[in-house]
């Protein structure tokens, strides 16, 4: 199965007390399987909206949205549910993790959806808590952790039940600069290991770690670009 | 039960709010369990009283005279004729409460329940001031044969205006039921003879008839007999007195249920204001789930689970609080009341506590359920 997506004239729109805010405006774009892709633009460009379209967080107005071989704007609320739990991976700005729970309950959440028995999904939970760095916090509750440290629980979190499409909203847009280039960093080696990354940042710099870079602007492609 | 610590970690996010409000679900549900033990004890006691025994009483609760006896006693069907008077009083302190009942000795052929001795019986029957004791009071004060012993009893006073009554203990009693209630039985012809006033009367007669199915027919030929006396009568089976005892009383299980009933609206409040809060403050946690792929069913199962599982924790404190409650209760009332917490009153308890978080959580649920993940995220 393809994890490619492909997006032909989206539209989408918002209602703002009487008036209605058009987003997205008849939109086009592919990403290849594989890609690294920045996603910029000033604020209210549509970058986040198109981001929770992809990831299935939301329905396009018109348009048909093809993610990972499905085209999802199609799918009822419990389909896209499903889908969302096999294909996609989040990861947020503001990490978003329970904070009542530790790191490798919060890791597990996902597996929960999945047939997988309690040794697998231990198993699971090792393995990805070795690829974030973070083997030895796996008790550790979000309050004990630094930001950099539960951004990659949030990203064991989307990795754990190998989805082939991380979709990422400013993941280091709380982070210091050292920490941010980190985590952009293991994204680089996830996206090296074949995830398919979708990125919205404000940062040029973090847009520098992807392989391709897109802006948008008032709900429409302005340019395109490859990293250097 | 793969969920089960995500449910408990949801329920313990707030641990204060979590354990104040645990603590007036377990409040509530200790009043479910001791009241309906206090109206399964008072049922208990009611359906141990005889259908094939009457009660004579005046309806305008004025002393019937001592001669209504053989008038009774000529009604077919009726036999063992007793005259009864009795009124609370203490020994000692008023703390050391007794119920002193002034009888004669046919009363242990009608009430074979109080197993009396025949030597017992008939020291009484020849001792003017004797006195039987129940087991209970024996025990209570280490009382035996031959101990003399004076009882006070305000509702009752002498002659030389005092309302101590001295009585010598000549035999003790074995209630097959309620052992430990504190009874003394004296002689009416000894109270009669003391008493300041009222003299030749009797609170109540007290008979056995042949025929239970007849009981209505015979207590109106009783009545008839006296429908034209300055004391009219009103004769009943011994469970409709009792009955009728407890509704002077007011309508218990009216209080009951209104009691219960308050308690559990405001439980249902308070528990639907604290999972209210609760989902609030989760907004961003339900949509992050929804977002890595629970489905809306998923989250607000979670919800009503956690709330469930609250609720019927809840009912099991407050039961099992409430069942440990119940013999002190039994004992305060002097074993007149023996109340216990049956298994239907638990089985019961618990569903309702199901029930409880149930309708607590469905609000919240519902809302769960329909959350906007684009839109709580963004919040």
């Amino acid at each position: 199965m393809s994890s490619g997506i492909e997006i032909r004239n989206i539209e989408k729109s918002y209602k703002r007390g009487r008036q209605r805010v058009e987003v997205l405006k008849g939109l086009n774009l592919a990403i290849a399987a594989g890609d690294f892709l920045a996603l910029m633009g000033p604020s209210g460009s549509g970058k986040t909206t198109l981001l929770n379209l992809i990831g299935g967080l939301d329905r396009p107005d018109r348009g048909e949205m093809w993610v990972a071989g499905t085209r999802i704007d199609r799918l009822s609320s419990g389909e896209l549910a499903e889908w969302r739990a096999r294909h996609i991976g989040f990861i947020f700005q503001f990490y978003n993790l329970m904070p009542m729970l530790t790191a490798a309950r919060n890791i597990e959440l996902p597996l929960l959806l999945t047939p997988l028995g309690r040794d697998e999904r231990r198993q699971r939970i090792a393995t990805v808590l070795d690829i974030v760095g973070l083997g030895a916090r796996a008790g550790h509750k979000p309050s004990q952790m630094s930001g950099g440290e539960q951004q990659r629980v949030a990203i064991a979190r989307a990795l754990v039940a190998d989805p082939e499409i991380l979709v990422c909203d400013e993941p280091t847009g709380d982070l210091d600069r050292h920490t941010a280039d980190e985590i952009l960093g293991l994204l680089q080696l996830l996206n090296q290991r074949g995830k398919t990354i979708v990125m919205v940042t404000h940062d040029a710099r973090a847009a520098d770690h992807a392989r391709h870079t897109v802006h948008l602007d008032k709900g429409v492609l302005a340019s395109e670009g490859i990293a250097a | 039960m793969k969920y089960l610590s995500l449910v408990w970690a949801g329920l313990w996010r707030r641990k204060t709010r979590t354990v104040l409000t645990l603590l007036s679900a377990i409040v509530a549900f200790f009043l479910f369990g001791t009241l309906q033990g206090v109206d399964s004890a008072i049922n208990q006691l009611l359906n141990r009283l005889h259908l094939d025994r009457l009660t004579t009483s005046s309806s305008e609760l004025l002393p019937l005279p001592l001669a209504y006896r053989s008038q009774i006693a000529a009604v077919p069907g009726v036999s063992n004729v007793v005259t009864v008077n009795a009124a609370v009083g203490y020994y000692q302190a008023p703390a050391n409460r007794i119920v002193l009942s002034v009888t004669e000795p046919a009363y242990f052929q009608l009430y074979p329940e109080n197993v009396v001795s025949e030597a017992d019986i008939a020291a009484w029957a020849n001792t003017r001031d004797g006195a039987i004791i129940s087991l209970g009071l024996a025990r209570q004060f280490h009382l035996k044969r031959g101990d003399r012993i004076s009882l006070h009893i305000a509702a009752m006073p002498r002659a030389d205006h005092t309302s101590d009554w001295p009585v010598l203990v000549v035999g003790i009693s074995t209630p097959t039921t309620n052992s430990a209630a504190p009874v003394v039985m004296i002689n009416y012809d000894y109270f009669d003879a003391a008493r300041l006033s009222d003299k030749g009367t009797v609170q109540f007669y007290m008979m056995h008839i042949d025929d239970p199915a007849r009981a209505g027919e015979i207590s109106a030929a009783i009545d008839a007999r006296f429908a034209n006396s300055p004391a009219v009568t009103h004769t009943q089976t011994e469970r409709d007195f009792g009955q009728g005892a407890l509704a002077q009383l007011g309508d218990i299980d009216f209080f009951i249920d209104m009691i219960i009933g308050a308690a559990f609206f405001t439980l249902l409040l308070l528990v639907g204001n604290a999972l209210m809060q609760s989902f609030r403050e989760r907004r961003k946690e339900f949509a992050v789930l929804k977002a890595i792929g629970y489905s809306d069913a998923r989250v607000a199962g979670l919800l009503i689970g956690e709330a469930m599982l609250f609720c019927v924790a809840a009912a099991l404190f407050g039961l099992l609080l409430s069942r440990g409650f119940l013999p002190l209760l039994g004992r305060a009332t002097g074993e007149l009341l023996t109340p216990h917490m049956s298994a239907g009153v638990l089985t019961t308890g618990l569903a309702l506590g199901a029930l409880v978080g149930l309708v607590c959580g469905a609000i919240p649920a519902w809302r769960a359920g329909r959350l906007v993940i684009a839109d709580a995220l963004a919040r």
